[in-house]
């Protein structure tokens, strides 16, 4: 932007006159071959398209708004010409015929944007200093409503206003990188720095509304809060604020009637993410699945009765190389669908004990069948004990519906020490019904979430590629800075 | 994406629900098939 010379248009007496003159300023191509000032007058005493001839090619040089454009450049020769001045004094030579742009916006071409008519009357590259990237500034104008700038950043549009307000900056943050990290406020919104350097415009056609020059240098800051930039720019004499809004390529494109228009690349600074609404969304949605799984988990935890049905001691024979078979007495399950969860506790030591079931349904004989291993080794090696299984082991079995049932149990047992023959040692069996269940919860919590982390870390690397220019961006690794 | 989403959770909590009245079916219960058989062993 033009960033120190705010037009500051509130010329009421032009109004009138200069909404004529939008009128008329057609093309800026119909300018006549005149070779010294002319004025068109669109009729009566209303300002008018003024033509001139470049003093240094000779080419005419049209000028839509005159008595407010204050410097124009030549469309043939790159010539940018000081247009207060009755000779047409040359402010800059010609720019290098090596170096040309061609404005995706045609000089001249209206359009309507945010319910305004605004018509392109200039254009200009501004390069930073440091990387020599280049990006584009349109100057726009409504004799109503002034002077605008529209920029284009690898194919991103943004609208820019200039600011009276001074915006507040805070620069007592500073990142975890030790970089110091200022902000901006303005608006109730706070803007987080992106963009500090020095640019300097590097091609200029059509007219503005300052004395332009290529090569005129401004310091620059950036601080976005999507979809608006805060930007100043200062040189030796002011700093200038302005705030720019990002405006999607299309609405460019059809406001400005343009047939074609460069792809985007990327994501900008102040781009507002598309996930960023759906994300809101998003996450109300998974809070409600969050509760409701939570609350029906709770629910089913409290109301679930964990009773036991069974519980007794039996004895086994250790190393006793033979099936011990076991039928409990027949117990009752009071529920019309529950679940049974079998338990197991063995004394072990350095030794398993295998058992091999069945939950038998004591009157239509439906069986459960069911294997458990209760399993404890112990020792101390190199320094330090160890130990790994348990002495406790338990199965759940889902819908066992209520009546009567006992237990069929072949026990085998291993690794006990020689010397254990025809020892005796008890196993605890003992039942439970309609058991608390967790897994289940836990992974329906899982499977809801699945996709908002998904959206997450997509939504995340938008920002990272949104803040990969910038040498203020909050994703970058320590060691990237190395 | 986002419809799929909603209707995706809600077919995930729905069949929360029924696991749970089903005493843990799924994720919480062993590959426990019951048989119905004649001769089952009885004391």
């Amino acid at each position: 932007m033009a960033g120190d010379r705010d037009p500051q248009f509130d010329d009421d007496a032009l109004r009138a006159g200069i909404e004529s003159s939008m009128n008329s300023a057609s093309t800026p191509k119909d300018a006549s071959d005149d070779r010294g000032p002319t004025e068109r007058s669109a009729g009566g005493d209303k300002p008018a398209v003024t033509t001139f001839s470049c003093r240094n090619c000779g080419a005419s040089v049209t000028v839509r708004y005159p008595g407010h454009s204050l410097s124009a450049a030549c469309e043939s020769c790159g010539s940018i010409i000081d247009t207060s001045d009755s000779n047409f004094r040359i402010l800059a030579e010609y720019q290098s015929k090596l170096f040309t742009a061609q404005p995706v916006i045609p000089l001249g071409t209206r359009g309507k944007l945010f319910d305004k008519e605004w018509e392109c009357i200039g254009f200009m590259l501004r390069t930073d200093v440091a990387s020599a990237y280049t990006w584009e500034e349109y100057l726009l104008f409504n004799p109503y409503y002034g002077y605008r700038f529209l920029t284009r950043n690898k194919g991103h549009w943004s609208f820019v206003t200039m600011l009276k307000e001074k915006p507040e900056i805070v620069s007592g943050f500073v990142s975890k990188h030790g970089m110091p990290m200022p902000q901006a406020f303005y608006k109730a919104q706070n803007y987080k720095i992106f963009y500090i350097g020095r640019a300097y415009v590097s091609f200029v056609l059509g007219e503005f509304y300052w004395k332009v020059k290529k090569g005129y240098e401004v310091d620059m800051k950036d601080f976005i809060n999507p979809p608006y930039m805060l930007s100043s720019e200062t040189d030796l004499t002011e700093k200038v604020w302005s705030q720019s809004e990002y405006v999607e390529p299309e609405v460019i494109k059809t406001a400005f009637k343009l047939k074609d228009i460069p792809p985007r690349v990327g994501v900008a600074p102040n781009q507002l993410s598309p996930l960023t609404k759906q994300w809101e969304k998003l996450k109300q949605v998974w809070i409600v699945f969050f509760i409701f799984i939570c609350g029906v988990e709770f629910v089913h935890c409290s109301t679930s009765a964990n009773v036991n049905v069974f519980d007794k001691f039996y004895m086994y024979e250790t190393n006793a190389k033979a099936k011990d078979t076991i039928t409990s007495p027949v117990f009752t399950v009071g529920k019309d669908v529950s679940n049974i969860q079998i338990n197991f506790h063995a004394p072990v030591n350095n030794a398993w004990l295998y058992v091999g079931g069945e939950l038998v349904n004591d009157e239509d004989n439906t069986t459960y069948p069911f294997e458990q291993t209760v399993e404890y080794y112990s020792g101390y090696d190199g320094g330090e004990s160890w130990s790994e299984g348990s002495r406790d082991s338990s199965i759940l079995i889902s819908e066992v519906p209520k009546g009567n049932y006992y237990i069929n149990m072949d026990i085998e047992e291993g690794d006990y020490p020689a010397g254990y023959v025809h020892l005796t040692d008890q196993f605890h069996v003992w039942v439970k019904r309609d058991v608390p269940t967790f897994m289940n919860f836990l992974m329906a919590l899982l499977i809801v979430s699945l996709y908002p982390i998904w959206f997450f870390f997509h939504s995340r690397k938008i920002e990272v590629d949104r803040w990969s220019d910038s040498d203020f961006s909050p994703y970058t690794s320590t060691s990237s800075d190395d | 994406m986002q419809r799929a989403y909603y209707v995706f959770g809600t077919i995930v909590c729905l069949v929360f629900i029924y696991s749970i009245q089903q005493g843990g079916k799924f994720l919480d219960v062993g590959s426990v098939t019951p048989v119905r058989q004649a001769g089952v062993y009885h004391k």
